[in-house]
């Protein structure tokens, strides 16, 4: 054996194992890579998602009431509010918007909804925990009106599609009925939240 | 001289060679004590991952990563005792159908979903370790660990229309439990002291949390109190891992 054959034999080996080092190294790079790319791609972010407003919404056209004598099951009167233009423009049709109520009475009172000929009063059942009617009246008429359906809150809080309207002396005037959409903010009180349908009917009170 | 040269030069190359001979991995030696960084995706199941609204089961979550520490101590040369610290962290999943969901339930015009905090979880976990050597450098290795599991659930912010006082939160929550994790993998040694892991692993836990909310006033739409699903599913990692010898 000679020297020279002998530094051949040792750059050899030399080679090899710097070639097997550099392999090792790339592997543990690579899988380093790896490790830290799917922590950077998982890794959490703030997500947001939209549920943006539909055109063409529906609007509500009619509001009838149906008031039943409490002592007199045959009395029942009826008054219809319509406005079929949902721009507007065309004013509400308040010809049968009149309410014709006997003094001293009491009558139990139920509202209904129509979208043109469609009756959508129970989808305002079904979203009872967020709707709430109100009853404006005007001064002067004898009129107290009183939501007598609860909704299923975790408190329970008036609707007002069922209502209690007790008349005292006979009086004219005007009563509005507003219709409150108050997603998660329905308190009981009509403030909050903004208004589905607003109509007004004229309510006499007569012996 | 000459021949001194050569001899010391033969002498040399014999103690080189065995040298790095001793630096060969050989996984049929018994190994005293192995620790290793792990980290890869997490791929849970099951009703954690179901986006139906109307299914309080459902936990609108989605894959995400784990990464951690594990150490293994062995016992002699296949068994060993495991344990591992990891993190998990879960992504969201239909997050759309939240937003759409609380739109058609409140009958609003629109509505936004922010996302609070994270899916996560913190796995302290102990439990026995086998490894069956397949030649000098790569092993079989299983292990089935227990123990606990401190979870964390996401919360979300509801936005209305128009209307700042509609807005709602789902408060975060965490809850601590019980929970396994049993896996397989295979095991390549790089070096004697180093090498990688490639394992895959169940993970189960059944976290039960309790849920509050800010501002929640009416019952209209998804409205849970609590969250009681396994959070269970398979782990893909890459370990990389060092070996202490006896």
């Amino acid at each position: 054996m000679n020297l020279a054959s002998i530094t051949f034999y040792d750059l050899n080996i030399h080679f090899k194992k710097t070639k097997k080092t550099m392999k090792k190294k790339k592997i543990i790079l690579l899988a380093s890579i790896f490790t830290l790319l799917i922590c950077w791609s998982a890794c959490n972010k703030k997500e947001t998602a939209i549920a943006p407003p539909l055109p063409g919404n529906e609007a509500l056209t009619t509001m009838i009431i149906t008031a039943t004598n409490a002592g007199d099951s045959t009395d029942v009167r009826t008054a219809k509010w319509i406005e079929l233009d949902p721009t507007g423009a065309t004013p509400p049709d308040t010809s049968l918007a009149v309410l014709n109520l006997k003094k001293n009475a009491s009558y139990n009172v139920t509202i209904q909804l129509l979208d043109s000929l469609t009756d959508v009063t129970p989808e305002i059942k079904d979203r009872e925990n967020y709707h709430l009617f109100c009853f404006d009246v005007s001064s002067g008429l004898n009129l107290t009106c009183i939501q007598t359906d609860k909704d299923t809150n975790p408190t329970p809080l008036p609707i007002g599609l069922t209502d209690l309207f007790t008349t005292t002396a006979v009086s004219n005037g005007h009563v509005e009925v507003t219709l409150h959409h108050q997603p998660n903010v329905k308190n009981g009180d009509c403030a909050p939240g903004s208004i589905d349908m607003d109509c007004t009917f004229t309510v006499n009170i007569t012996n | 001289m000459k021949q001194q040269i050569a001899i010391m030069s033969l002498l040399f190359t014999i103690i080189c060679a065995n040298n790095a001979k001793a630096q060969q991995p050989n996984m049929q030696d018994k190994p005293g004590f192995i620790f290793g960084l792990t980290g890869g995706l997490s791929a849970p199941g099951g009703n954690y991952t179901k986006t139906d609204f109307n299914d309080p089961k459902s936990g609108f979550a989605g894959p995400g990563f784990n990464i951690g520490v594990t150490g293994t101590w062995f016992i002699n040369k296949n068994w060993g005792i495991n344990a591992l610290i990891s993190y998990h962290s879960y992504s969201f999943k239909g997050l759309q159908v939240l937003a759409d969901g609380f739109k058609d339930a409140f009958a609003i015009d629109s509505s936004t979903v922010n996302t609070q905090g994270s899916n996560y979880s913190m796995n302290f976990l102990v439990g026995p370790y086998y490894s069956l050597p397949i030649g000098k450098k790569f092993s079989f290795d299983s292990r089935l660990l227990v123990g606990l599991v401190n979870a964390h659930l996401a919360g979300m912010q509801m936005f209305f229309e128009d209307q700042a006082a509609s807005t709602f939160t789902q408060k975060e929550s965490t809850a601590n439990t019980f929970g396994l994790q049993l896996g397989i993998g295979g095991r390549y040694a790089i070096s004697k002291h180093s090498g990688i892991m490639l394992n895959i692993d169940y993970f189960y836990s059944k976290p039960d949390f309790s849920i509050n909310y800010e501002n929640r006033n009416n019952n209209a739409g998804r409205w849970i109190t609590s969250y009681n699903e396994p959070i269970a599913g398979l782990n893909t990692n890459l370990t990389l891992y060092y070996i202490l010898h006896p």
